[in-house]
């Protein structure tokens, strides 16, 4: 039976202590950070897809070039991701913003642009920046923490 | 300062194991880690690193999960709010006893 109920720990003990915990915090925190290179990718991904889908020519080229870069990169993404030990806590809430912002301006660049600006190197190369901007700022975010 | 005050009345009865204090600090700052991540940072074997799970476990401060990635068995760790709240309070413990040392 147990009676001693305030356990006794020197100053030293409750340093080392410390110390351990941040140590082996740091090993796990480390392995978190893969969303900062995930972003990155999808961000990249993006900005090549939609620079694909305007400036391509032909149409039927455009489609099949659009698909070999978008459907392994996807498939491989999400297979990592899965296969990641562990995720930084809170990285849901931090990196929902970044997709939601790189989708709804990929749409609306692919909305404005098809039917007007297709083939237009001006219209294209800074929307594929603008469409690539939330994910990356979420890279970045990741990176740094 | 009185018996009451001293900061080592705050300490966690559970948290005073050394290891189990590590794997509460590993789960801290993510969401959950896979079982072999922590084993590898705490620097223990599987049946430390179980036996002191099931301990935190049943006191309600980690909760497991196991599932599969592919065909491979795996086993997730996470810190309930129960856990962390109780980790807050042990680090805050050692911080107070650890920061007197320096004065």
């Amino acid at each position: 039976m147990q009676t001693c109920l305030v356990p006794d720990i020197t100053r030293e003990q409750a340093a080392t202590d410390l110390d351990n915990a941040e140590r082996a915090a740091a090993r796990v925190q480390k392995q978190s950070r893969w969303l900062a290179w995930y972003s990155g990718t999808f961000a990249a991904g993006f900005a090549a897809l939609t620079l694909m889908l305007g400036l391509v020519e032909p149409a039927w080229l455009r489609a099949v070039m659009s698909a070999v870069l978008w459907l392994p990169l996807v498939a491989g993404m999400v297979l990592r991701a899965g296969r990641r030990p562990t995720t930084a806590r809170g990285a849901g809430r931090r990196v929902v913003p970044g997709w939601v912002g790189s989708g709804v301006l990929f749409a609306v660049a692919l909305f404005v642009g098809v039917p007007t600006q297709q083939g237009n190197l001006a219209y294209w190369l800074p929307a594929a920046a603008v469409v690539a901007l939330p994910l990356a700022v979420v890279a970045w975010r990741e990176a740094r923490r | 300062m009185t018996s009451t005050g001293h900061p080592r009345h705050l300490l966690d009865d559970l948290l005073t194991h050394g290891v189990r204090f590590s794997i509460m600090a590993t789960l801290d700052g993510v969401d959950r880690a896979e079982f072999a991540l922590v084993r590898d940072s705490v620097e223990i074997s599987d049946s430390v690193l179980s036996k002191q799970v099931a301990t935190l476990e049943t006191a309600g401060y980690v909760d497991v999960d196991k599932g599969r990635v592919g065909r491979m068995p795996r086993t997730w760790l996470r810190l309930t709010d129960t856990g962390r709240a109780a980790l807050a309070r042990h680090v805050a413990a050692l911080q107070a006893i650890a920061g007197r040392s320096r004065q």
